[in-house]
């Protein structure tokens, strides 16, 4: 098998070989965004929206947006390292912000548009950063 | 396995002792190139990166995956199969070492 004669052309191949990786591994910024712009319309429709009608919009649309998701992320054939802890941290913190966010929501602030909107930007907040820092790595 | 002397103290001081063998190979250093920033990866994404036929994969992923530096997974996704390649820890200090000796020497310590 053909072996390196220099030293020069290793280290630009495994340069460009680890570059192209991390590039093409951008998937889940793209997953993070369409899970960030779910949260303006998920949160609003959770705190001002009440009855059966909005039922009908929640309940199918959120599970139609987590399978959507979830299938894209299992068709993926690169997983950038350090991941699970990346994915666990970003969606704990939503978590975290989104029980926080409809609790008050329906308590204290029931039906208030203006808690809605700031609610719904502040839920989007921790996939959107999650995003932005995964395009930074991709670059 | 350690795939020659590139695991444990190198004997000489000369940033050459410092190189894995193995990966002296372009497509074995791709490989391990491609996998380093990643997880895992499937066999196809690194096939397509690395610019090689399967069998040629195949063949250099054994010999990583002999040396101990490459885990292979297999899977299914529906009812598709799947090959997943990864780094061993073992794998990932071995290249790192390799490119600091290719850089030592390129750089003429």
């Amino acid at each position: 098998m053909h072996e390196f004669t220099d030293t020069v052309g290793p280290l630009g191949l495994a340069a460009g070989l680890e570059r192209a990786a991390r590039t093409r591994s951008g998937w889940y910024a793209r997953y993070l965004w369409a899970f960030a712009a779910w949260q303006l319309v998920l949160v609003p429709v959770a705190v001002l929206w009440h009855g059966f009608a909005a039922a009908m919009v929640y309940g199918p649309g959120n599970a139609i947006l987590v399978t959507g998701l979830s299938v894209y992320a299992g068709r993926q054939r690169v997983v950038r390292r350090g991941f699970g802890v990346r994915h666990g941290v970003i969606v704990g913190s939503w978590a975290v912000v989104y029980v926080l966010a409809i609790t008050l929501g329906t308590t204290v602030f029931a039906d208030s548009p203006v808690f809605a909107a700031v609610a719904a930007s502040v839920c989007a907040l921790p996939p959107a950063v999650g995003a932005l820092l995964e395009l930074r790595r991709s670059s | 396995m350690t795939g020659g002397q590139a695991v444990g103290r190198p004997p000489g001081s000369h940033p050459r002792h410092g190189l894995a063998p193995l990966l002296n190979a372009p497509v074995r250093l791709s490989v391990v190139a491609a996998l380093a920033p990643l997880d895992k990866a499937e066999f196809g994404f690194v096939r397509d990166l690395v610019e090689v036929s399967d069998s040629v994969l195949s063949k250099q992923v054994s010999a990583l995956e002999e040396a101990g530096w490459v885990a292979v997974h297999k899977g299914r996704v529906g009812r598709r199969p799947r090959t997943w390649l990864s780094l061993t820890a073992e794998g990932r200090t071995v290249y790192q070492r390799h490119l600091t000796a290719l850089r030592a020497i390129a750089s003429g310590q």
